[in-house]
């Protein structure tokens, strides 16, 4: 006997060679060199982030399917040389700790939120070939929106789905993909599709779409399947590497521990009933005629970003601290589309203006005009901890049920500003109310939209003493606000004017 | 068959404390050369051995192995006089290649 006896060994070692050459020693070795089918370069040559003792073991319960997928994607990886620029998408799964085997770039997402977090991975970098591996839970149940969604826009990505018939992870639960009158520990009777539903179809469905390239269905049963799965895998990692669109490949793979079987029952099981329920084949292939997806290259330089929030780098204003500067907290009130929000935009890019700390913290109901809204605005000498205003030093009401909402909350020695419409107000505590027909002011200019404005002429008339911002702060915040529609500055400027001037006229 | 006899023959490398006897290999071997031991690993499983003949190097045992470290198939193959250097994947990819047709 010329064969060489025991091929055990706890690490692979030079040894082995050795013995095989001794063995042979009537053969002229140096005619043979040996070729050896190993792990692709693209897993890792050891499993080192798992910890643990044994790191060259996978987490994976003996007879998954996760194991033989993971060595398919590698030698796919490897055959394509694409490793330095794929990105797995680890799901919430088994496959959780996906980085911990793969040798590429990875991102751990929120249970099924691979697709959302892969269009951004595609769009910002659109070198990258990102793959999504993800389970039947993850991809079928919680994250089906988004899948179909990223498959209908044809996103750069190729998802690997992981059919094993149950939620394996949280221990084997029924699943969209559960087959009928299949025992899960919440199926106990057997899956009855009365109640609970049919076996989603993922790969009918998709195929259903226009945008997926690539969409067939693989199993795992047996070692020829697992061939035919290599083979699926490759074709989809070849539409990434050309950049051409979605691909989708669903893998049926054993869960011998969760279904309680041996190797044999997993292999009878994936042919006599997944592959019934899920027969196995490809589904689409337009690789061929598909041409590669070219998208506008994003830009974010910081250039392209100053223009489109309109960042002015060359006129920047410093911000000073004044640690012995009192915080001024403003809350402006009233219906959407009275001008509140704005009102507090420009008080904010005013004390901006002017050097000083400032917040402005919007609060809105849904409707875009006739429902409530304020903002707080906080004006300060340091840091700002909170945007919140709870008490607040001035209050401007431009409707009742805010003046009613807010009134209690204004500090002893406020102020509030109220417009003239909602009727008089009157209070014991030591707070100055002002009552401004701001309507009628803003009118006498001509632009009766702008009562937002003459509130602001007051409130500037009021502090013009205090220190707290100059007028020239007030200009500035307005031509900050209506920068993009420069009619409206001049028109503001006048409104806000004619409210100082008003109360300058009214104080006595 | 002399001359089969003749030349370094194909064999399975199983790194034991890899092995989570999950029995997939020795189902799949079409010559019945893997078989489990009565001995425990290191991790408390018991796990596959060769049996010292019969493997024909066709890879079976790699690929439906569910741990990537566990197995590796040495295929001993005569040295190409003009090429010499070949790379490993090489099998794996006609392998692969010949399903494809």
């Amino acid at each position: 006997m010329k064969n060489h006896s025991s091929i055990n060994v706890d690490s692979h070692s030079k040894e082995f060679e050795t013995k095989i050459t001794n063995q042979n020693t009537n053969l002229d070795l140096e005619e043979f060199e040996t070729k050896i089918i190993k792990k692709p370069k693209s897993i890792n040559d050891s499993f080192t982030r798992k910890g643990g003792d044994f790191p060259n073991v996978t987490h994976y319960c003996a007879g998954c399917g996760h194991g033989i997928l993971h060595k398919l994607i590698g030698e796919a990886m490897d055959d394509l040389d694409i490793q330095e620029r794929s990105v797995m998408i680890s799901p919430v799964g088994c496959s959780v700790f996906c980085y911990y085997y793969f040798n590429c770039g990875n991102v751990q997402t929120a249970h099924g939120r691979a697709p959302a977090v892969g269009t951004g991975i595609t769009r910002a970098e659109n070198n990258a070939i990102v793959m999504a591996y993800q389970g039947d839970g993850d991809l079928a149940s919680i994250g089906l929106n988004e899948t179909i969604q990223a498959a209908n826009r044809g996103e750069k990505i190729a998802v690997f789905f992981i059919n094993n018939t149950i939620y394996g992870m949280t221990g084997g639960q029924m699943a969209p993909t559960t087959l009928i009158g299949e025992v899960t520990i919440t199926s106990q009777g057997g899956r009855d599709p009365d109640s609970t539903g049919y076996p989603m179809h993922m790969c009918e469905l998709l195929d259903n779409l226009e945008a997926p390239v690539f969409i067939e269905r693989v199993s795992l049963a047996d070692v020829k399947q697992v061939r035919k799965a290599k083979i699926a895998i490759k074709k989809a990692l070849q539409v990434q590497k050309e950049g051409k669109g979605y691909t989708f490949i669903e893998v049926l793979s054993p869960c011998p521990t969760n279904l309680r079987q041996d190797a044999k029952g997993a292999e009878e099981f994936i042919k006599n009933h997944m592959e019934k329920e899920f027969p196995v084949k490809r589904f689409r292939d337009k690789s061929k005629e598909t041409k590669p997806l070219v998208r506008n290259e994003s830009d974010f330089s910081m250039e392209s970003l100053d223009k489109i929030f309109k960042v002015d780098r060359k006129n920047d204003v410093e911000t000073i601290s004044k640690t012995d500067f009192e915080n001024v907290n403003v809350k402006i009130a009233g219906f959407g589309g009275q001008g509140v929000l704005s009102a507090g935009l420009t008080l904010a890019e005013a004390a901006c203006s002017e050097g000083r700390h400032v917040s402005w913290y919007p609060s809105y109901g849904p409707e875009q005009r006739g429902g409530t809204s304020n903002c707080s605005v906080v004006i300060a000498g340091d840091t700002i901890g909170s945007p919140v205003v709870n008490e607040c030093d001035v209050l401007i009401a431009l409707n009742k049920p805010a003046l009613e909402k807010f009134k209690e909350k204004v500090k002893e020695k406020g102020l509030i500003i109220y417009d003239s419409r909602i009727g008089e107000y009157k209070t014991d505590k030591k707070i100055k109310v002002v009552s401004v027909p701001a309507v009628d002011i803003a009118t006498s200019c001509g632009n009766p939209k702008a009562m937002n404005t003459a509130i602001l002429g007051v409130l500037m008339e009021i502090g013009k003493n205090k220190n707290i911002l100059s007028k020239d702060a007030y200009y500035e915040g307005i031509r900050e606000i209506f920068a993009s529609k420069p009619k409206l500055i001049d028109l503001n400027i006048e409104v806000l004017e004619a409210g100082a001037k008003w109360m300058r006229e009214n104080s006595k | 068959m002399n001359k089969y006899k003749e030349r370094p023959q194909p064999f399975p490398v199983i790194h034991k404390n890899e092995c989570k006897a999950c029995d997939r290999c020795v189902i799949t071997c079409k010559n019945n050369a893997l078989e489990m031991s009565n001995e425990l690993n290191d991790s408390g499983y018991n796990y596959v051995i060769y049996k010292g003949e019969g493997c024909i190097g066709c890879g079976n045992c790699y690929y439906t192995c569910p741990e990537p470290l566990a197995i590796e198939v040495h295929i001993p193959k005569r040295r190409k006089k003009d090429k010499a250097e070949n790379s490993d994947n090489n099998i794996v990819e006609s392998n692969i290649n010949k399903k494809e047709e």
